[in-house]
């Protein structure tokens, strides 16, 4: 590992500490300040903490929420980003399970866990001042932290193997499970990035995605580490394409990571049309497949040098392809994934879990991955990373690589074709969704008999997850019980957008549900 | 109120219930629809969508604004203002 994904930021902020490093509604902040901010905090976390203690930061994404997380780095902690739109139930089983020693929040956020004041009785606390207020806490319940820190307190060491953060993902047993990523595989998707694209200053950078994704890792480190402008857009403005696509304008928005179903929504439900979006320079999507004739239209919308490129990396393996979609790209029936990035070396293997060579273009197979970005496992599962785990044998030299359960087939040139999934996990909105999770939630519900989650092609949305349920005997069919249950434990994006009330669920010849029945079924639209 | 706000009222008041059943006992055309959470993105673009099957028009695109989402009668109004719509 070279440098460090946060020491990268702070010795960007001795180069440009007049530049604006950090923008938001109601405030900014230069280089110069940001590095202070995330100083003053360090100090204080660093005094109370030991190095490599997880940090739960639990606000909604704003230029203040960045700085925590990046003050955490400093102070050679681990953070563990919570969901802000998470049911309490979820929020406080992802704390628990981090075995975070501290959280980090703000006034209104910290009303939420009056629900459950005994979570928080171990931890420290900070209770940093709702928008942006002084850089100093409101509160907290660990004396260190409590003391003025000095604005040159230096950042305490990490090493390549050090734990950077935690970043759960929904899990097929009921619970989300944690993605440990070291500064080591942070650095080098960074490193990679940083040679790939040319963002710096003069540069505005969108933050999309929340906080708990994979996507804000390029939009910070990448971004910060190089002089640009790093924009967070608020949740309200992304809950409407309208209000995105003035924002996107307004911010002049030159960088943008998104996923492809955000870009959709963009095309189809906003004026963008009327307009184009002529800052923007540099447009990244993944997570999804993004249909190509929509691709093309919003290729159109675009100045003549802004470049696209299309990424894929599971969040265990962070960026690992990636391909650019030129004129060539757009002619084709489907974009590729791509090629290799950061020394990442990528396997396909067949069901006898034969590895595909490269020159057999066209055949199906598995994913594995392996190289410095890879993740070193799941948060405290041994079971589910060893599960994950596979050494191949290429050429006579054996990897150690991950499952990535995602299936491909080599193209032309050594591209990657993205061919989906043969499991219980979709794609909705860019958000990873283990179906078997919502299944789970729903499982125990009183009076269901039987039920499946299923995704549903969308072609706004590229996948909605809706849910079949059979009803016990002389039970009522009511769907209002059964979303209230999912809204209590699951994110929004997990919420089935459909409960369909059915006799009898279909079944293959081996007696497993008929998924694809059930899929045909929804695209029926017969509600009830 | 005309006839045809009461009407486009109504299909909104029953698009939106029918959209979060599990949230919409209550609701009324003044209450708030996206600030305390009623609707999040996709029951936003579900809501969007029912109204374009049920009224037969494309939903103003430029219309898809925090502010118009405020209340019910806050979209009713400002899709009878639109024109195209209803």
């Amino acid at each position: 590992m070279g440098i460090t994904i946060h020491q990268r930021v702070l010795e960007q902020a001795e180069r440009t500490p007049r530049a604006v490093a950090l923008r938001g509604p109601g405030g900014a902040y230069t280089y110069a300040e940001l590095a202070q901010r995330v100083r003053a905090l360090a100090h204080g976390l660093a005094a109370a903490l030991p190095p490599g203690a997880r940090v739960a930061i639990h606000r909604p994404k704003s230029i203040d929420a960045i700085v925590d997380l990046l003050a955490c780095l400093c102070a050679g902690c681990a953070y563990v980003p919570l969901d802000a739109a998470s049911p309490m139930p979820r929020t406080r089983f992802v704390l628990e399970d981090s075995g975070a020693d501290a959280l980090v929040t703000d006034e209104h956020t910290a009303a939420l866990w009056s629900q459950a004041p005994d979570a928080l009785e171990r931890l420290a606390l900070v209770v940093m001042p709702d928008g942006h207020g002084p850089a100093h806490p409101r509160r907290r319940t660990h004396a260190a932290l409590a003391e003025p820190a000095p604005a040159t307190e230096a950042v305490r060491p990490v090493a390549a193997e050090a734990l950077a953060f935690l970043l759960y993902t929904s899990g097929s047993t009921g619970t989300p499970k944690g993605v440990a990523i070291t500064h080591g595989n942070a650095s080098a998707f960074v490193e990679w990035a940083l040679e790939a694209f040319d963002v710096g200053p003069g540069d505005t950078v969108a933050v999309h995605a929340p906080l708990h994704f994979d996507l804000p890792v390029f939009d910070l480190y990448v971004s910060l580490g190089r002089g640009a402008t790093v924009c967070p857009a608020d949740e309200a403005t992304l809950k409407f394409p309208e209000a995105f696509l003035r924002w996107l304008r307004s911010e002049r928005v030159s960088v943008l990571y998104a996923v492809p179903s955000a870009l959709l929504a963009l095309l189809k439900r906003s004026t963008v049309a009327k307009g184009g979006l002529g800052d923007l320079r540099l447009l990244l999507y993944a997570g999804e497949e993004f249909p190509v004739p929509r691709l093309r239209e919003l290729r159109a919308l675009l100045r003549p040098d802004a470049r696209v490129f299309n990424l894929y990396g599971p969040v265990e393996t962070n960026v690992v392809t990636c391909c650019e979609v030129g004129p060539a790209e757009l002619a084709l029936a489907r974009v590729p994934i791509g090629t290799a990035v950061s020394q990442a070396r990528l396997v396909l293997v067949d069901e006898a879990r034969a590895v595909i060579a490269p020159e057999r273009t066209g055949v199906e197979g598995e994913l594995l991955v392996s190289g410095p970005s890879v993740s070193p496992g799941y948060w405290r599962r041994d079971d589910l990373t060893a599960a994950a785990r596979e050494v191949v044998n290429v050429a006579g030299e054996s990897l150690r690589c991950h499952r990535t359960g995602d299936f491909a087939a080599w193209g032309p040139g050594g591209r990657l074709d993205f061919r989906g999934r043969r499991d219980g996990m979709v794609k909705s909105r860019g958000y990873r969704i283990d179906l078997g999770e919502i299944e789970s939630v729903l499982a125990d519900a009183p009076g269901v008999a039987e039920l499946a989650a299923v995704g549903v092609p969308h072609p706004e949305r590229t996948t909605e997850v809706v849910a079949f349920v059979v009803a016990r005997d002389g039970s009522a069919r009511d769907e209002v019980p059964l979303l209230a249950r999912c809204r209590e434990r699951l994110p929004p994006y997990m919420v089935p957008a459909h409960v369909y009330w059915r006799d009898a669920l279909p079944h293959t010849t081996t007696g497993k549900v008929d998924r694809v029945q059930l899929v045909a079924w929804a695209q029926e639209g017969a509600r009830r | 109120m005309s006839e045809g706000r009461a009407r486009l009222l109504a299909t909104v008041l029953a698009v939106v219930g029918e959209t979060v059943p599990d949230r919409a006992a209550s609701l009324t055309a003044e209450t708030p629809l996206v600030e305390t959470g009623l609707l999040d993105s996709v029951a936003i673009m579900n809501v969007v969508e029912e109204l374009e099957r049920r009224v037969g028009r494309d939903f103003p695109a430029e219309l898809l604004l925090p502010e118009t989402f405020a209340t019910a009668a806050v979209l009713t109004d400002a899709l009878l203002a639109s024109g195209g719509f209803a």
